[in-house]
């Protein structure tokens, strides 16, 4: 061999240690377990970064079986890692991806991620699994956090939708309940009413025998009082049907005229007893709306019995006409008319004004604030427009179709 | 002269009605609940029923329906009288086969007058 060939292969096993060098320090430096062990479970390298990880010495662990050093025999899941181990060394190509526990030799338990290999040892010409380990105990705790903070956010809303259902129940049966009073309060109030008014009428109309003029009178006075006790019934129990949202609109066409005519006259006679001149004033182009009648003219009534009832001198006036889809009613008044202050107040239940004058003057209070409901009810708006001493004028518009399903 | 059946449990509103039915020249029979309503019904084939819709034990949409499946009532005009008390009542009221109502309290001035229009010809 001559001297240049000595030196090239000087030169080659320089080179070739210094390349076994350098790969074994990448390799014990990597920040990942490196394991290699054999199909029988011994352990015959693991690097710096493992050893420091698991904390146990190299001469620990090299020749032992990863059972019992760095494998517990059963994970905290239950699961058993002696039977893995061999399910691995079978199959390692179901494995080339692995997740299980492992075991510090302090017996801390982490949790590690496995990429194995089937590789052949060139010495020993035998098979060996070489394996590369990354921590994830911190991801699956934080996992498991997280699995546990959504069950106790999903207890938590089973529990509160439980909650909820039972307060829901409890409303629906606390409505329920209230529909049933109303019911039962309508028909209990109205049936001693019913022979009261009926019996007083049977009376003045002289069908049960002649009166006298002072009878008549005295029954008129009955009828008058029983007839204000009914208005009083009927009131409250719109104004509780509306607050308990039972109040139901029809939607029927009807002769606008008619119904005015029907207004006129059922306020006539008080207006005559006054000495009030009253009328109406119906544009030519109105006949016919879809609404609820008996709503409708429940407010026109409620207004202009107001009207009357608080005007002394001179003239009770309703106006009617349409706008394209809107019908607007009003009725004015040369009566006491309202004071600024008292507008806010107007609308509102049990708030008739001025408690000194209310004396003089008969009503529930609920008037205005079941005409402003009701009108509200039927898709319009109510308003006023008054100069103290000298009258009102109370608007109503409302569509001239009213469509229940915009209600 | 008409027969007129009133089925009412209140003994003062039966005896009003009955009152001013007869003082019109009507002949009045009555009953106090619905079963017994619905037997005097076959038995007098009434011109028209007056039917008090909140009556005990059998109510007066039940006893409406039973007239108006009988063959021989199905042609006899329901009118009920009701307090009118919730929503959706008017509707029930028809539903059950009732031609009309009446509310309470009834006026004694047009009650006769409306009980009437439902009796077509055959009224007095």
């Amino acid at each position: 061999m001559d001297r240049r060939n000595k030196r090239r292969q000087r030169s080659m096993k320089i080179t070739i240690n210094e390349i076994q060098k350098k790969y074994l320090e990448v390799v014990e430096n990597v920040n990942c377990i490196v394991l290699r062990w054999t199909p029988d479970g011994l352990i015959t390298f693991i690097n710096r970064y493992g050893r420091e990880f698991f904390g146990y010495a190299e001469e620990e662990l090299i020749g032992k079986h990863v059972v019992g050093t760095i494998v517990p025999e059963k994970e905290t899941t239950g699961r058993d890692l002696r039977l893995l181990l061999q399910d691995v060394c079978r199959h390692p190509e179901r494995y080339e991806h692995n997740t299980n526990q492992n075991m510090c030799k302090s017996g801390k338990l982490v949790w590690v991620e496995w990429v194995n290999k089937l590789v052949y040892d060139e010495r020993t010409k035998k098979p060996e699994l070489l394996s590369l380990g990354i921590d994830i105990s911190k991801r699956v705790q934080a996992e498991e956090e997280l699995r546990q903070l959504n069950e106790t956010l999903e207890r938590r809303i089973a529990e509160r939708t439980a909650e909820l259902q039972a307060a829901l129940e409890k409303a629906q049966s606390a409505d329920r309940l209230k529909s049933a009073f109303l019911a039962t309060m309508s028909h209990e109030l109205r049936t001693p009413l019913n022979s009261i008014i009926g019996f007083t009428g049977i009376l003045l109309q002289g069908l049960a025998g002649p009166l006298n003029e002072e009878q008549t009178k005295q029954l008129g006075m009955i009828r008058d009082s029983a007839r204000h006790l009914l208005d009083l019934i009927n009131d409250i129990l719109d104004i509780s049907k509306i607050e308990a949202g039972q109040l139901e609109v029809a939607a029927e066409a009807f002769d606008v005229r008619r119904m005015i005519e029907e207004v006129l006259e059922a306020v006539m006679q008080q207006a005559a007893k006054k000495g009030l001149t009253i009328g109406a004033a119906i544009a030519h182009d109105v006949s016919e709306m879809v609404s609820d009648r008996r709503r409708v003219k429940q407010i026109l009534l409620n207004l202009a019995s107001n009207a009357v009832k608080f005007t002394q001198h001179g003239e009770v006036r309703l106006e009617c006409k349409t706008q394209g889809d809107t019908i607007t009613f009003s009725v004015h008044d040369t009566g006491i008319g309202i004071r600024q202050d008292d507008m806010d107040n107007l609308f509102k239940p049990f708030q008739q004004i001025d408690t000194g004058l209310t004396r003089a003057y008969e009503g529930t209070g609920l008037g205005l604030s079941i005409c402003k409901r009701l009108v509200e009810r039927l898709g319009g708006s109510i308003s006023v427009q008054s100069v103290y001493g000298k009258g009102s004028t109370f608007t109503c518009m409302l569509p001239v179709v009213y469509q229940a399903s915009s209600a | 002269m008409a027969t007129i059946l009133i089925i009412e449990d209140n003994e003062k509103n039966l005896y009003l009605a009955t009152f001013l039915l007869e003082k019109h020249g009507f002949f009045v029979v009555a009953a106090r609940d619905g079963r017994s309503g619905i037997e005097l019904a076959e038995k007098t084939t009434p011109d028209l029923i007056l039917l008090d819709i909140q009556l005990p034990e059998m109510d007066g949409y039940t006893v409406a329906r039973a007239l108006k499946s009988s063959p021989n009532l199905a042609q006899v005009p329901i009118v009920a009288v009701t307090s009118y008390a919730m929503a959706g009542d008017r509707e029930r009221i028809l539903a059950a086969g009732c031609n009309g109502y009446i509310e309470k309290p009834i006026n004694p001035e047009t009650f006769v007058a409306e009980i009437m229009r439902y009796m077509g010809d055959e009224g007095q």
